[in-house]
């Protein structure tokens, strides 16, 4: 089976088209690359910023969240994660928000500190799925 | 099985492979661009560096039986905040729209303005 686009609907992320040469999530055999996402902007609702790591955090989980749901999978399925945070200072807040999604057998990790292309950002996170057809 | 590959133009001299192929997947260690493979001079614009590593990366997925088509997950690595990447990108992968990581940091190497990793997945053969 070639490697397949995740199509993504409702309030997720659209990468694909325009200039951006790369996709939110791409299914690879039993494998689900997720691209790593960010946790800025805003509800688009309330218009109330993501300006807490808490808040971020739990935007970055939503979205892979939602794309590991359009692959079929879900986030128990996550093999490992990559935390990239923009300090060492945020890294407790990001694990107690973190914990949440993955109560029991979380995936793999590693986590750095960096820098981020876009200001306000505080936090992104990729992630690998398995997820077996049969 | 695993399979080393490091047959291709870009095998590196620290100790780890370029690529690593385990099953279907293709794995790719991060790529530099700051060096001509072909006339060993060195790439001092990040554009230049970018497409370079997209190069070092085709001939790498070559040499494991992939092709930059295969490309499933991108993370790329950049020392400074430069807004054309995307522009530089998209010719150079074409029709590959992998899932992506992106992010700044520093490198060991002081030439080095961009590196680029993938993982690539070859559909049919175990």
């Amino acid at each position: 089976m070639k490697k397949q686009v995740v199509k993504m609907s409702g309030k997720a992320p659209k990468f694909s088209g325009g200039m951006r040469p790369f996709s939110a999530a791409i299914k690879a055999g039993d494998f689900i690359f997720v691209s790593g996402f960010h946790g800025g902007g805003s509800n688009p609702e309330t218009g109330e910023k993501y300006d807490t790591i808490e808040a971020q955090t739990r935007q970055c989980l939503e979205k892979i969240k939602h794309a590991l749901e359009a692959a079929g999978a879900s986030l128990d399925d996550a093999v490992k994660c990559t935390v990239f945070i923009d300090s060492g200072e945020h890294f407790e807040k990001m694990n107690e928000t973190y914990r949440e999604y993955f109560p029991t057998d979380p995936p793999a990790r590693s986590a750095v500190v960096t820098q981020f292309v876009r200001p306000g950002m505080m936090i992104q996170i990729d992630c690998i799925a398995y997820h077996p057809e049969k | 099985m695993l399979e080393f590959i490091n047959k291709s133009p870009v095998t590196p001299v620290q100790p780890y492979s370029a690529a690593v192929k385990a099953g279907n997947h293709v794995f790719v260690s991060p790529q530099n661009g700051y060096l001509n493979t072909g006339t060993n001079q060195k790439i001092t614009a990040v554009e230049d560096q970018t497409v370079q590593c997209v190069e070092n990366i085709r001939s790498t997925l070559q040499a494991a039986g992939a092709s930059i088509d295969d490309v499933v997950d991108m993370v790329i690595l950049q020392r400074t905040n430069w807004s054309g990447l995307n522009k530089v990108l998209q010719p150079a992968i074409g029709k590959a729209s992998p899932a992506r990581t992106h992010i700044m940091t520093a490198f060991g190497n002081l030439d080095v303005l961009i590196m680029i990793g993938c993982t690539a997945y070859i559909p049919g053969k175990k």
